[in-house]
């Protein structure tokens, strides 16, 4: 289930990093399949409920990451907040917050969604996840860095950066 | 001079004569002239006086009249319901939604807020709502359904859809200036035939009078006395809104002068579509509890659990059939009573040109058609807008929240609501059926909060759920008892022990400051000797954790308590330690959330954000949260939470296996039952006992243990996922030595020193160097 979440992600990242950003245009409730869902090639995860649970927050996570881009961090919030509600315990829509908190100057929230995300990926059973619980230390790491942190941030990036993967 | 003077005296004489012989006629003229005098200052002085009450009645009423008839309350929102493909949803659950937000089912879905199902799907015409992160315009979907869940949403062009949010259930409204309950309805939104029905029913003359109508009082007078009792009344609407507004019921002659001046001034002061429109915001309709059901905006919410928009003839006229006696008239209580009524305001409707023949033969053919929901009225949930208020006032000024048309957006999950209400009203009753108790003593009080987030989702103050009154979730500090015990087994845990410490289980005396002799027991009066840390948990022994808080210390637990909760206890003796600490449901809620979302500390929260009427947001309630507890000990005392479930206190609960967590609580005589518990995702405090304090007999697992699976088998349950196993050591439940499940009754448990471990004999463990060498020096 996280392995396909993961895959998503990356897939969905690639394809931001390839585009230009471009304001989004207000949101409405209703999510469209067509909006950063999974493609057809991603491997399928053994339950029904969660693989559409993920498809849903996804497509939050993808709204909210154009907000981001369009440097509309609160808009951001709500949007991640959002799709927390519906899956409170996936560590990266945390390290998403904490990244739109950052993008706030908000250092306190964006610590502890960081930490959020730490402790939720080191609870999680799965051993597939090394990858995605790096990310979410090396998010921590940048939100050290901000803080003025540089030694400590440093540290961790060091540590983490090759298990991300 | 003299000539004139001596003229003047015969004049005088002349004139004198007279007067001297009329002295009656002269102090009646004197007193003519002073009572003329009199009656003049006097009708002065009146015309003065009354020139000034009128001015004061005027400044009175207009002030408030102008303040409150466009003031437009608050509106609160419950939580959305987010719905995708795959959703555990079946459809008869989806249309209980739609039910609950005030869909109606029809052929046509050609106006918002109706819907139409055939054999798996439910195809919704959805109402616009603006979120709190944009405008989500009415649009039609069709939800498919397959074997109790969610399979397909689309839109009419067959477009999938992967996420839909539900408008949300309106869950109160008020005025912040003076906390009623009000939908308030401009004058365009007021449909035509209840403007023109209202006067054609209450005020004929309306359109055309001053304030009051004389023909109209006269004509009361007369239907009145041929009937020898009061049939009809005489006040004109405007008098009615008066009397609404200003006046008391009392029927006074004085009274009735002022609601007559009152509503001459009103009608010189605003014109009649304003008096209109305010009569239809603020008359009476009915009672609900403690609230009051004014307005026919709330009213149609109230009894047909729909917006004024969506009534149709019959509804309308079953609304103007209640003003004249809301309790007489009441279509839930005498529903024939007000047929007939509504039937004869059908007939005045139809005669009055205001409805047609076809309307008027369709409407009469129509029942009542009352809708007697739990969500009735836009829903109503005391204690939770309890918990909304003092969130507000903690977070927003005065000033903000004396802004027009605010929209508030909270946490509350009216399914979850409900269930939990419906849970603690039957379980209480049951409780006291078979335990032979009082019935309606026992009161008690009920929090679920999502464990990750702590934004509470439910809240009851009571067993009485829509009764205004005490509210025991918030208010009630009582004693939590064992309820307390993790917080010295995690500060433990934070000192480096491990959940096999073994700890002494044995009567101990402790002389309190006071001088007093504190002289604990556990629950059946046995000792048990040495128990490792967790067994103590799960068994709940007093004694046992009475020693582990005395080799810690009292103030190292103390200090752990107030990180997890931000706030200092009241009790710094050892009692502190067996729950001697009165906390209200609300606040165990934030102890426990700690555990429940694995080591962050989160104060309940109830309000997401607050728009004023421009859609703009005062301020957003972002999660806030703070870590509180590291990982190797937020899991392992979890897991130890986790046994007292399924081997402990708990386990006489059905769910104790699947997978949660929780500790029972009782107190001193069995004055408070208490339980907090979670699972994957909710976190749960449930209290029971009496407002008298006095014994309830119950334990914690006899009582609010059982509540909590009353919540649970409604609420479901979603198991806690378990640690990766090669985290966990096999671990001889009653002695806490290293075992296996094939030589005894294990429990799994994560320990950072397995080492140090005994090793039950005949188990054939490996023993590591270090224990090889240790049996060999303490002939293990």
């Amino acid at each position: 289930m996280n392995l396909y979440r993961s895959m998503c992600l990356t897939a969905w990242l690639c394809i931001t990093a390839a585009c230009t950003s471009a304001p989004q245009p207000p949101a409405t409730t209703e999510v469209p399949a067509s909006v950063g869902a999974p493609t057809s090639e991603t491997p399928a995860p053994k339950p029904a409920a969660p693989k559409t649970q993920i498809s849903a927050t996804f497509a939050l996570l993808s709204q909210a990451d154009s907000a981001l881009n369009a440097e509309q961090p609160k808009r951001a919030i709500l949007l991640l907040e959002r799709a927390v509600r519906i899956e409170p315990r996936n560590f990266e829509l945390w390290i998403r917050l904490s990244r739109a908190h950052l993008a706030t100057h908000n250092l306190v929230a964006a610590k502890q969604h960081a930490r959020k995300a730490i402790a939720l990926a080191d609870a999680n059973a799965s051993s597939a996840i090394e990858g995605a619980r790096a990310k979410a230390w090396l998010q921590y790491a940048e939100v050290l860095e901000y803080a003025g942190q540089e030694s400590e941030a440093a540290s961790l990036r060091q540590r983490y950066r090759k298990r991300r993967g | 001079m003299a000539v004139q003077n001596r003229k003047k005296t015969r004049a005088g004489r002349g004139k004198r004569r007279p007067k001297r012989q009329g002295f009656w006629a002269r102090v009646r003229t004197a007193l003519l002239r002073l009572i003329w005098r009199s009656v003049l200052w006097l009708g002065l002085a009146g015309v003065l006086l009354l020139a000034g009450y009128a001015y004061y009645i005027d400044r009175t009423i207009s002030k408030t009249f102008e303040g409150r008839r466009w003031s437009v309350p608050a509106q609160v929102y419950a939580q959305p319901l987010e719905v995708f493909a795959g959703l555990a949803l079946s459809k008869g659950q989806f249309i209980g939604e739609l039910n609950r937000l005030g869909y109606r089912q029809t052929a046509k879905l050609n106006s918002p807020g109706t819907y139409r199902q055939d054999d798996s799907s439910v195809t919704a015409h959805l109402r616009s709502f603006r979120f709190i992160d944009g405008f989500r315009p009415a649009q039609t979907l069709r939800f498919t359904f397959n074997r109790g869940s969610l399979s397909e949403i689309a839109n009419l062009g067959s477009e999938e859809i992967v996420l839909v949010r539900m408008d949300p259930a309106k869950i109160g409204s008020f005025f912040p200036s003076h906390g009623e309950d009000r939908i308030v309805l401009r004058p365009d939104e007021v449909p035509p035939l209840l403007a023109e029905g209202l006067k054609a029913i209450e005020d004929r003359s309306f359109d055309d009078h001053s304030g009051f109508s004389i023909s109209g009082i006269l004509r009361a007078l007369i239907v009145n006395f041929r009937a020898g009792a009061a049939r009809q009344g005489g006040s004109t609407l405007t008098q009615q809104l008066v009397k609404s507004y200003f006046l008391s019921n009392e029927r006074t002659l004085q009274r009735k002068l002022r609601e007559l001046a009152m509503a001459v001034i009103l009608e010189l002061r605003f014109d009649k579509e304003d008096l209109l429109t305010a009569y239809i915001n603020e008359i009476f309709l009915g009672q609900n509890g403690a609230r009051a059901i004014h307005g026919f905006g709330l009213g149609a919410q109230f009894y047909f659990n729909k917006p004024i928009n969506e009534l149709d003839e019959a509804e309308i006229a079953t609304l103007i059939s209640i003003i004249r006696g809301p309790s007489y008239y009441n279509p839930f209580r005498h529903p024939e009573r007000a047929l007939t009524r509504r039937n004869r305001i059908l007939d005045t409707f139809y005669s009055d040109g205001l409805i047609n023949a076809a309307k008027h033969r369709q409407a009469k053919a129509k029942t009542l058609g009352v809708v007697n929901t739990a969500g009735r009225g836009g829903a109503y949930y005391p204690a939770f807008m309890d918990l909304v208020r003092i969130e507000l006032s903690q977070r927003y000024s005065d000033a903000d929240l004396r802004s027009q048309g605010l929209q508030i957006f909270t946490t509350l999950d009216p399914r979850l609501q409900e269930n939990t209400q419906q849970a603690i009203t039957q379980s209480l009753s049951d409780i006291e059926r078979d335990r032979k108790l009082p019935a309606n003593g026992l009161q008690a009080a009920g929090v679920v909060a999502d464990s990750q987030t702590g934004e509470v989702l439910a809240l009851v103050g009571g067993r009485q759920g829509r009764v205004d009154g005490f509210n025991r979730a918030l208010n009630a500090q009582r004693s939590v008892g064992s309820v307390i015990k993790p917080v010295i087994v995690l500060t433990a845990l934070s000192q480096g022990m491990d959940l096999t410490e073994k700890i002494t289980d044995q009567s101990i005396t402790v002389q309190q400051p006071s001088g007093d002799i504190w002289a604990p027991k556990n629950f059946d009066g046995k000792t048990y000797g040495e128990v490792p840390m967790y067994l103590a948990l799960t068994r709940s022994l007093n004694l046992a954790m009475v020693d582990l808080g005395q080799q810690i210390g009292i103030d190292k637990i103390q200090a752990q308590f107030t990180a997890l909760t931000d706030r200092r206890p009241n009790n710094r003796y050892p009692s502190f330690l067996l729950g001697a600490e009165a906390m209200s449901p609300l606040q165990t809620l934030e102890l426990y959330g700690n555990f429940a979302s694995g080591g962050f500390h989160t104060r309940p929260k109830a309000v997401i954000a607050v728009l004023d009427e421009n859609g703009t947001a005062l301020s957003h309630h972002a999660f806030e949260m703070r870590q509180t507890i590291q990982m190797p000990e937020i899991a392992a005392l979890n897991r130890s939470l986790e046994l007292v479930m399924r081997r402990g206190t708990g386990r006489s609960s059905p769910f104790s296996k699947l997978g949660v967590a929780g500790k029972t609580g009782t107190t001193n005589n069995n004055r408070d039952s208490w339980f907090a518990g979670f699972d994957n995702s909710h976190l749960s405090v449930v209290w029971v006992g009496r407002d008298d304090n006095k014994s309830t007999g119950l334990t914690g697992s006899s009582g609010a243990l059982r509540v909590w699976n009353a919540m649970a088998r409604r609420n479901g349950v979603d198991p806690i996922v378990p640690p990766l196993s090669e985290d966990l050591l096999a671990i001889e439940y009653t002695s806490g030595a290293r075992a296996n499940a094939r030589c005894a009754d294990v429990v799994m448990l994560p320990v950072r020193a397995p080492q140090s471990l005994p090793i039950k004999s005949g188990c054939k463990i490996k023993r590591s160097l270090g224990q090889r060498l240790k049996s060999i020096f303490t002939d293990e």
